[in-house]
């Protein structure tokens, strides 16, 4: 079996980071991509 | 018996003070009791300096927070989980003493965990136990690259709280609510119990023992809360019976036998190197 060395560590690390938060901030751009079923407009007045 | 003169003892001695010093400047090990102390005394500094450090980073970016668009808040909690782990990476390769990596290692945990929990946040995500199975890992990859126990317990406690929100959600109770079900603690119990059987750890001679406490405390827990609050149980019985030990007897008769079973197979096993050719 091929021994575990840092660079594996490195890899897998950073992989991981990198695929978690792609994973979050692509169903976030999925959610937003949608058309929205409802909009509601609000005046300054009710900000 | 051997007898030194004054000479060979003085070359003994220093070639002793020569192996100390090569070790001191090699392994920085600690060369007496003084230094031992001295050392200590300069951890608990150095942690304390560090937990001010990261402390007083996290207060002046939430000073701030607010006022960064959303784009440069999702690049800094990136690049602080990215940055805080090649650190660690390095210091891994730099520092002989492995004091100043594995601070670094729990910085960088803590910069993932940050990360994923700001993120639902910012974009008001649903909340999902998924969430802790990136942690785990993470928290597993430095433990076994550092050699870290307190990150190995931060990992099995991010598995165990997935393991029971799972068991719960199969059950139809929300993943949040999930742990108010102690039962929901068991199949996890015996997972880590025999985790450490299955897979050898013998780099790593501590790790099996904090597998094997979880394991017994995933057990034990649940078990007094059930003697408190009976009607907590999936089963349907009734509370006073589950309260008035059913569960406990039924743990120590599984134990019971287990330890017979472990007993009799020690008794029957065959003598080393029988029947090899």
């Amino acid at each position: 079996m091929k021994k575990w060395t840092r660079g594996h560590t490195v890899g897998v690390g950073i992989g991981l980071i990198a695929l978690t938060n792609a994973v979050a901030l692509g169903g976030v751009w999925w959610n937003r991509s949608a058309t929205p079923e409802s909009a509601l407009t609000l005046s300054q007045r009710e900000l | 018996m051997l007898h030194l003169d004054a000479a060979q003892r003085a070359a003994v001695d220093q070639h002793h003070e020569h192996l100390l010093a090569e070790f001191a400047a090699l392994f920085d090990v600690d060369r007496d009791s003084r230094v031992k102390r001295l050392s200590l005394g300069m951890r608990v500094a150095s942690f304390l300096g560090a937990l001010a450090l990261a402390a007083s980073i996290f207060f002046l970016f939430y000073q701030f927070w607010g006022h960064f668009a959303e784009a440069a808040q999702v690049g800094i909690l990136i690049v602080s989980a990215l940055a805080s782990f090649g650190l660690t990476m390095w210091l891994q390769a730099h520092d002989a003493t492995r004091y100043f990596t594995k601070l670094a290692a729990l910085v960088a945990v803590a910069c993932f965990v940050l990360n994923i929990m700001m993120l639902g946040q910012i974009f008001n995500i649903t909340p999902t136990d998924n969430a802790l199975l990136p942690w785990a890992a993470m928290a597993f990859l430095l433990a076994y690259s550092c050699d870290l126990r307190l990150l190995l317990a931060a990992g099995i406690c991010c598995v165990i709280a997935w393991f029971q929100a799972r068991v719960g959600a199969w059950h139809g109770v929300y993943w949040l609510h999930a742990g108010e079900r102690p039962e929901n603690f068991f199949p996890v119990a015996a997972l880590l119990f025999v985790f450490p059987s299955l897979v050898a750890h013998r780099r790593f001679p501590s790790f099996a023992a904090t597998y094997r406490v979880f394991g017994l405390l995933c057990l034990f827990i649940p078990l007094l809360i059930l003697s408190h609050r009976g009607w907590a149980s999936h089963l349907d019985l009734d509370p006073d019976l589950i309260e008035g030990g059913f569960f406990l007897v039924v743990g120590l008769t599984a134990v019971l036998i287990l330890l017979v079973l472990t007993r009799l197979r020690r008794t029957f096993r065959p003598p080393a190197g029988e029947g090899a050719p």
